[in-house]
């Protein structure tokens, strides 16, 4: 199939079509409930992260770039091959699901080497050893994995997921259950890999994890992609929009009047028990708080921002 | 790997998960009861032998427990692995789909077969009266063996398009073949229960069979060979347009 579909419904950038890992225009839904709503993206080699709060259809696109669920409108490409119903794909895409299900009577070996087996590799041996070293499972690799913790669980999912050296691996909230030394070790590892080339799209709903391992993210929210593009860049956008803080104060009245006449102050409002401040920014509001109760001679009891859930964050982005 | 090495995996990865599940357990006990009816019937000091043998394997293993059993395991093969969320590890790979299929099939068909085939062989062998038992035995084999196969497809295409597979098997089995194939005779040759018969009938040596039957060896063949492939390709169908996804 052309990486360029000729019944494309709209005009699709040339670096997405051609991108390894590409979505163009997607949309799923089931019934009446749109889980992602029109996606165009392309994903190149190194690390990418998917990045949304719970809900968000993160799984849900995962599963379509992985072939294993057809969009309802739009089309994945897979090398510019189409994913759904084309399991040729898997010789050069592997999958890490978030779900933790595994063959709890199969030993963390036996499952790398059933998983190279169905690859139709040459020397299943040999690359389920590999893959096993790879996440450093050699010390429990043939204990049963109904006896392991969830982050083996997870690590061993992971060599499956490896087995047979995939150019393209998706990842769906690889790091849940480790714990931060096997987490580090992971990231050191999706890291290497990424610098051979590979194409690696891994998502998670905490932006530490985003931080420390992706140079691109997809931000999503409610099925949308809210943002696309360096993550450094996107990190200044969360940043830098106004947040609101809750304040109490020996004088809520006084330290009302100072702060309105501060420029990083958006708004004030008296509220019981309280301030209510609306700033333009975060860094430059919680330098200035301190410095104006000191000047009007108010004590500050509380500090408190009130709206710094990740989901906040997120529709911030969106309604940008 | 070829063709033949990936199905093998297969077939080894579902006998060793059929071994560890519950299901195998309740299977196992249904197939003791003909048994059990056959041993209280010798220490009784019995009756009709062969009245009593044509119940207990037409009523007790042909009607009830082979569609049970093939049911129980038919569904859990692959609907197992759907419900455990495993079958994505499968799904994943370079591997057709149909090769899946056939696999959970040859699993689920091969243990039906033996554990009902053991139960009938063994009922058998403690109620009929040495020396006319072997061809018969033999006939009842290869009726359960047949019938195995096919219901085992059926379940195993239940299980991909139905979340309440054993459910729907349960009611095709004692509503359809239990009590409309009764009522109405033309519906005998949808059948499955009513193709077992017929090559059990007709391979027993022993004239008139054993048990009655309403189909000749020829239809039950072909009849049956068409439901068994048709649930087969219905599953193959469905596995290949199969959705995974983290909705609950």
């Amino acid at each position: 199939m052309s990486a360029h579909p000729l019944w494309s419904p709209a005009p699709v950038p040339a670096e997405v079509a051609g991108a390894p890992l590409a979505a163009v225009h997607v949309a799923r839904w089931y019934g009446n409930v749109v889980a992602v709503n029109d996606v165009t993206f392309g994903v190149g080699p190194g690390v990418t992260g998917l990045l949304g709060p719970n809900g968000a259809g993160k799984s849900t696109l995962l599963h379509m770039l992985a072939g294993l669920l057809a969009p309802s409108s739009g089309l994945v490409l897979v090398e510019g091959r189409a994913a759904w119903r084309n399991p040729q794909v898997y010789r050069r895409l592997g999958l890490s699901p978030e779900r933790d299900a595994s063959y709890g009577f199969l030993t963390g070996r036996e499952f790398a080497l059933l998983s190279a087996r169905l690859a139709r590799l040459p020397d299943p041996d040999a690359a389920a050893r590999r893959a096993i070293a790879l996440v450093d499972m050699e010390a429990a690799a043939d204990r049963p994995i109904g006896g392991y913790s969830k982050g083996m669980r997870q690590r061993v999912k992971l060599a499956s997921a490896l087995v047979h050296d995939p150019q393209i691996l998706l990842l769906d909230e690889p790091f849940n259950g480790m714990d931060p030394r096997q987490r580090l070790h992971m990231m050191a590892l999706l890291q290497r890999m990424a610098q051979d080339g590979r194409v690696i799209l891994f998502s998670s709903h905490i932006l530490e994890e985003v931080e420390r391992l992706a140079e691109r993210v997809l931000v999503m929210v409610a099925g949308r992609l809210a943002a696309a593009g360096d993550y450094r860049a996107i990190r200044r956008l969360m940043t830098d929009r106004p947040h609101t803080f809750t304040l109490r104060t020996s004088d809520d009245r006084a330290m009302a009047a100072r702060l309105v006449a501060e420029e990083p102050v958006l708004a004030v409002q008296l509220v019981d028990g309280g301030l209510d401040v609306r700033a333009a920014d975060y860094g430059s509001f919680t330098r200035l708080v301190a410095r104006v109760a000191a000047g009007a001679g108010v004590s500050l009891y509380e500090l408190r921002p009130t709206d710094e859930t990740l989901e906040s964050v997120f529709s911030y982005l969106v309604s940008r | 790997m070829g063709r033949d090495g990936v199905i093998r995996q297969l077939v080894v990865l579902t006998a060793r998960q059929a071994v560890g599940r519950r299901r195998i357990l309740v299977a196992l006990l249904a197939a003791a009861v003909p048994v059990f009816v056959a041993v209280v019937y010798r220490l009784a000091g019995g009756g009709d032998a062969g009245a009593w043998a044509s119940g207990l394997l037409g009523n007790v293993v042909i009607t009830t427990l082979l569609p049970l059993v093939a049911l129980v395991f038919g569904t859990a093969v692959l609907g197992g692995e759907v419900e455990d969320g495993t079958l994505v590890y499968l799904l994943v790979r370079p591997v057709a789909r149909w090769q899946v299929v056939v696999a959970k099939l040859a699993v689920g068909a091969l243990a039906t077969a033996l554990v009902v085939g053991a139960s009938a062989a063994l009922a058998l062998l403690v109620v009929l009266p040495s020396g006319v038992v072997t061809g018969t035995i033999l006939a009842a084999l290869a009726g359960i063996a047949w019938g195995a196969l096919i219901y085992s497809a059926i379940a195993v295409a239940l299980s991909l398009v139905t979340g309440h597979a054993l459910i729907v098997g349960l009611v095709y089995v004692y509503i359809w073949e239990g009590v409309v194939a009764g009522l109405f005779t033309g519906t005998r040759l949808l059948s499955v229960h009513q193709y077992v018969l017929g090559v059990v009938a007709a391979l027993d040596p022993t004239q008139p069979s054993l048990l009655p039957a309403h189909l000749p060896l020829s239809s039950s063949v072909e009849l049956g060979a068409l439901v068994g492939v048709g649930a087969t390709l219905v599953a193959a169908w469905s596995l290949a347009r199969f959705e995974v996804s983290e909705r609950p």
